[in-house]
């Protein structure tokens, strides 16, 4: 399987949360696909990493220090319109409390999730932001 | 206190009753012996007198005319007069003072018959062995009686056996003057069946020449006392959520390491044997997630998104889903009905409740008949899952829909199921409804409205 794009490059996954397990195992996970994975530990620093490196697709924790997984996708949706993004959180009623319309950008993979679950959104993310199609 | 005084003034208990019936023989009794002293002087004076006037004519006919011997003689005559005109004024005037009186005290007693008959607690009057001798109208409303249905009755008949102690030596203690000042709290059962908290307060009245009786103010307390306890309840409820909600979270992020991890490991080996171990490890992982999935609905059972639905689909799509739990000896009948019965609800929560149902259902029932059926009742739509299986004993009953509570082996029930239906059929403004019998088999029964509360948040 390869999800390499047009241009011949990985396609970068901005991967954000504040706990280290789950970074550096989603990115372990993600690095044995092709792709190139990015990490963050809360939104500031994500936001730096956005504007340094080239992002095909946000993953990030929803409950963090500073701004939340949310605030951060609109955040960054700012200075890169359509960033397909995927919202990681426990909590359910967090995603039903946003609204609608921006539910719909957002993919939501709820904890726990497992390796089968990851590596599909974000394929379909990627894809989707390949062809345009969200 | 004044009523006290009150009673001491009066001659035989049962006539002295401060209720609605004793106080018209109580002024009777009074004003006979005020007759009587009366009469009895009227009678002297005028008996003084006509001695006197008899006397005073006699003088004259003996012919003792001359001056001091006629004021001898006739001054009685006089006097006679004098003391007739005198107690007739007397009279006169004390009969109109005591008219006054009399209708003061007339006016008096109905105001406090009026009192006692409208006051809004129970006023029972008791003999010291407990026999009701009157009884105000909160006293019968409260438990369901007529008045001359509780009159004449032991009050302990109202009592359960298992306080029946306790309020015998509640009683002796206030005949000895002991406990005045407190608010005794008693159970009281109604003929009804239902049980009411009270809160009574009494006063021992001792008349100087009766048997001293009780006066009981009894307060039904049982609403209050239910409000209180479903606010702990509830209080219960939602202390236990945070819990469970903090408890998930936290587990949830090692297991998603774990899962991430073992999924790693596997991408990284082609060792079947490595590969095997890494399988289990994750099937153990998934057992723990799904127990904090439950966890998190329990704490959260989130917001609610009604639509117009056919309940007899989403009890079919339950049927087939709950098929993997039904053993081979066990039949399922369906009674879905043939109109279509349409509610505001959200199908994928009320199927979870009656895949929840039918599970239990399953579970209860190793053979024998498993029956979904679906009516409309009123407003109300019911859905019923009702089994013949081994039924459900008194203790288990009352913690059925506690949370963490199940009669089912380590490992194969979180204790939430019937904890987390409840919560998603109360947050569409329902109900579920139980009965069972042990060895024949229980009836749960899921009643929904046809409106769904607006804040439909669970």
């Amino acid at each position: 399987m390869t999800n390499e794009s047009a241009e011949g490059r990985k396609p970068g996954i901005l991967v954000v949360d504040d706990d280290e397990g789950i970074r550096e195992n989603i990115a372990d996970l993600l690095s044995t696909e092709d792709y190139r994975v990015i990490v963050a530990s809360n939104a500031n620093e994500a936001m730096d990493r956005l504007a340094a490196e080239d992002v095909d697709l946000l993953l990030t924790d929803f409950q963090m220090p500073g701004r939340n997984g949310v605030e951060l996708i609109e955040a960054a949706r700012t200075t890169k319109k359509d960033l397909p993004a995927i919202l990681m959180t426990a909590y359910l009623y967090v995603y039903e409390q946003i609204d609608e319309e921006r539910r719909k950008a957002i993919s939501l993979l709820r904890k726990p999730f497992d390796a089968d679950e990851v590596l599909r959104l974000v394929a379909e993310g990627v894809r989707k932001n390949n062809g345009g199609l969200q | 206190m004044e009523r006290s005084t009150e009673g001491a003034r009066k001659e035989s208990l049962p006539e002295t009753i401060p209720g609605t019936g004793g106080h018209k023989k109580a002024r009777g009794n009074v004003t006979a012996a005020s007759v009587v002293i009366w009469v009895v002087l009227v009678a002297l004076g005028t008996l003084f007198a006509l001695i006197a006037i008899l006397i005073g004519l006699q003088a004259r006919q003996l012919n003792f005319m001359s001056l001091p011997v006629g004021i001898l003689f006739e001054a009685p005559l006089a006097a006679g007069i004098i003391a007739l005109l005198w107690y007739g004024r007397t009279l006169r005037t004390a009969t109109t003072a005591r008219g006054v009186a009399t209708d003061a005290l007339a006016q008096s007693e109905a105001n406090f018959r009026e009192l006692v008959a409208s006051a809004p607690d129970g006023i029972f009057t008791l003999n010291a062995k407990a026999i009701v001798l009157d009884v105000n109208e909160a006293g019968e409303a409260l438990l369901g009686l007529g008045r001359k249905d509780i009159v004449g009755r032991s009050l302990m008949d109202f009592v359960p056996p298992n306080r029946l102690p306790t309020a015998r030596a509640y009683l002796a203690d206030r005949l000895k003057g002991l406990r005045a000042s407190e608010l005794y709290e008693a159970i009281f059962s109604a003929p009804s069946g239902n049980s009411l908290h009270v809160q009574l307060r009494s006063n021992v009245v001792r008349p100087a020449d009766a048997d001293p009786f009780l006066v009981y103010i009894v307060r039904d307390v049982t609403a209050q006392i239910e409000a209180q306890r479903k606010l702990l309840e509830t209080e219960r409820w939602v202390s236990m959520g945070r819990l469970a909600s903090f408890v998930a979270h936290e587990i949830n992020t090692p297991l998603t390491n774990i899962s991430l991890l073992t999924a790693s490991v596997a991408r990284r080996t082609k060792d079947p044997e490595v590969l095997e171990r890494l399988k289990k490890i994750s099937t153990q992982g998934k057992i723990a997630a799904n127990i904090t999935a439950e966890l998190l609905k329990f704490a959260r059972p989130g917001s609610i998104n009604p639509v117009e639905t056919n309940l007899s689909e989403v009890v079919e799509a339950a049927v087939e889903q709950a098929e993997v739990f039904r053993k081979p000896a066990t039949r399922l009948k369906t009674q879905l009905g043939v109109r279509p019965l349409i509610r505001p609800i959200d199908p994928l929560r009320i199927q979870e409740v009656v895949v929840n149902l039918l599970k239990n259902a399953y579970e209860a029932t190793p053979e024998g008949t498993v029956t979904v059926r679906l009516e409309e009742r009123g407003e109300l739509a019911a859905i019923e899952v009702s089994d013949t299986g081994m039924g459900i004993p008194p203790e288990v009953m009352a913690r059925l829909f506690e949370a963490f509570f199940t009669t089912k082996k380590k490992g194969e029930g979180t204790g939430l199921g019937l904890a987390i239906s409840r919560n998603f059929v109360v947050s569409h403004g329902g109900d579920i409804t139980i009965s069972s019998e042990v060895n024949k088999g229980s009836t749960f029964t899921v009643l929904l409205p046809e409106e769904v509360p607006s804040a439909g948040q669970g």
